[in-house]
């Protein structure tokens, strides 16, 4: 399967709702193990909510290696790479790691420390 | 008839304090004139901070009526321009200048906030940077715009309004929310969760900037960090007010603080060093997918 994003989604790929309408066109054929490519050439401007609900999300139950070999980006932007990685980092840390959202605890003791 | 005096407001600590006891005395009157006798000068927040205040004074039926014949000649181009006269229905269109103009969006229409940003602030040829560049800039700034219309839950929108200061060699936009506010949404979603909730406002702004953090269920909370990582690499300046909290993201590292005055919902200041030695982009583009 190959996506143009820019027209699934546009110049501007920002939004959850974005996000997950190629999320739900790409999660089914990762599943299957069947290749996709996502082809972002001319798209001008990324945020992290597009790509967390797009890619991010898939980390929940597509092993990261299975990704790494059907999931082909290409056309992505210097930055649309850069907020791309930071987002499959935090995804990888937030699926393997239950406790990773508990920051409350943490910030509570720095404040501890600092009293 | 209650008549607020507008003073001078700039863009430092102090000023937002002083937007935030205009917030408050508007609160119960039923019937606002705002007088600019003693104004000779309004910031990009201040402008943005105004126009949504009347907004959200109209959407609980109550009328405010601007005092056009206190401005004085300065003050007057400066809203002429930025188009916040228009907006309020006076019949003079804004023109281009050192403004960027004010703007409400009711929606999140990412794409003409996009927009906006690109020719109107950023791609204005102020700065002589690469497109790439431009465009990580619009992304990183489209993070506040999102969060405001994901997580703010304003009735009115946002409101912005921006201005380049070629001399201090800074371009600013301020983007507002009257919603429920960064400390209240934080608490709620803790509560949700059992956890400790009774936790001090600029807690709570510090918890928003932490990577990984998300009040939303699911993927998130990387939005802030982004942002934050771009002020730093590129010596700008980052301020969020909300409730009572204050968070500074500057070279000098990020604090929080509390105010002795509150604002329900959320500003957020960013201001950009105009000087290009700041700027570089931070990855390389690659197409290997980091998995």
């Amino acid at each position: 399967m190959m996506i143009k994003v820019v027209s699934a989604v546009g110049e501007n790929c920002i939004t959850v709702e974005d996000g997950e309408r190629v999320y739900q066109a790409i999660h089914p054929e990762l599943s299957c193990g069947h290749d996709v490519t996502l082809d972002f050439t001319g798209v001008s401007v990324f945020a992290s909510p597009f790509f967390n609900a797009a890619i991010g999300q898939l980390l929940r139950d597509v092993p990261a290696e299975s990704l790494q070999s059907h999931l082909h980006v290409v056309g992505l932007s210097a930055y649309g790479n850069h907020v791309l990685g930071r987002v499959i980092d935090n995804a990888k840390r937030y699926y393997t790691n239950p406790h990773f959202r508990d920051s409350v605890e943490k910030v509570l003791a720095e404040q501890a420390n600092d009293a | 008839m209650t008549t607020i005096s507008i003073p001078r407001i700039n863009d430092d600590p102090r000023d937002f304090d002083t937007l935030f006891s205009i917030w408050k005395a508007c609160q119960d009157p039923q019937h606002i004139d705002l007088d600019f006798a003693n104004c000779d000068f309004l910031k990009q927040n201040a402008v943005a901070f105004l126009g949504g205040m009347i907004a959200h004074i109209k959407s609980e039926g109550r009328s405010v009526f601007l005092r056009d014949d206190t401005l004085s000649p300065a003050l007057r181009a400066n809203l002429e321009q930025n188009g916040f006269l228009y907006e309020m229905g006076l019949d003079v269109p804004p023109w281009d200048g050192n403004s960027v103009p004010y703007r409400q969006d009711q929606q999140p229409d990412m794409d003409t906030i996009s927009q906006y940003l690109k020719e109107k602030w950023i791609g204005r040829g102020w700065l002589n940077i690469h497109p790439d560049l431009t465009e990580a800039i619009v992304g990183n700034v489209l993070e506040i715009y999102s969060n405001a219309f994901t997580h703010g839950y304003s009735p009115i929108g946002v409101y912005s309004c921006g201005q380049r200061y070629p001399l201090l060699e800074e371009l600013k936009i301020t983007a507002i929310d009257f919603g429920i506010g960064i400390p209240r949404s934080v608490r709620q979603y803790l509560q949700s969760t059992g956890k400790p909730y009774a936790i001090p406002d600029d807690m709570t702004l510090q918890m928003a900037f932490r990577e990984g953090f998300s009040t939303r269920p699911g993927l998130g909370g990387l939005g802030l960090k982004l942002l934050k990582e771009f002020i730093h690499l590129n010596n700008g300046r980052l301020d969020i007010y909300s409730h009572s909290g204050h968070a500074i993201i500057d070279a000098a590292g990020e604090r929080y603080e509390m105010r002795g005055t509150f604002f329900q919902g959320t500003v957020v200041n960013i201001t950009i060093n105009i000087d290009q030695k700041f700027y570089y982009l931070s990855a390389e583009s690659s197409n290997q997918t980091p998995f």
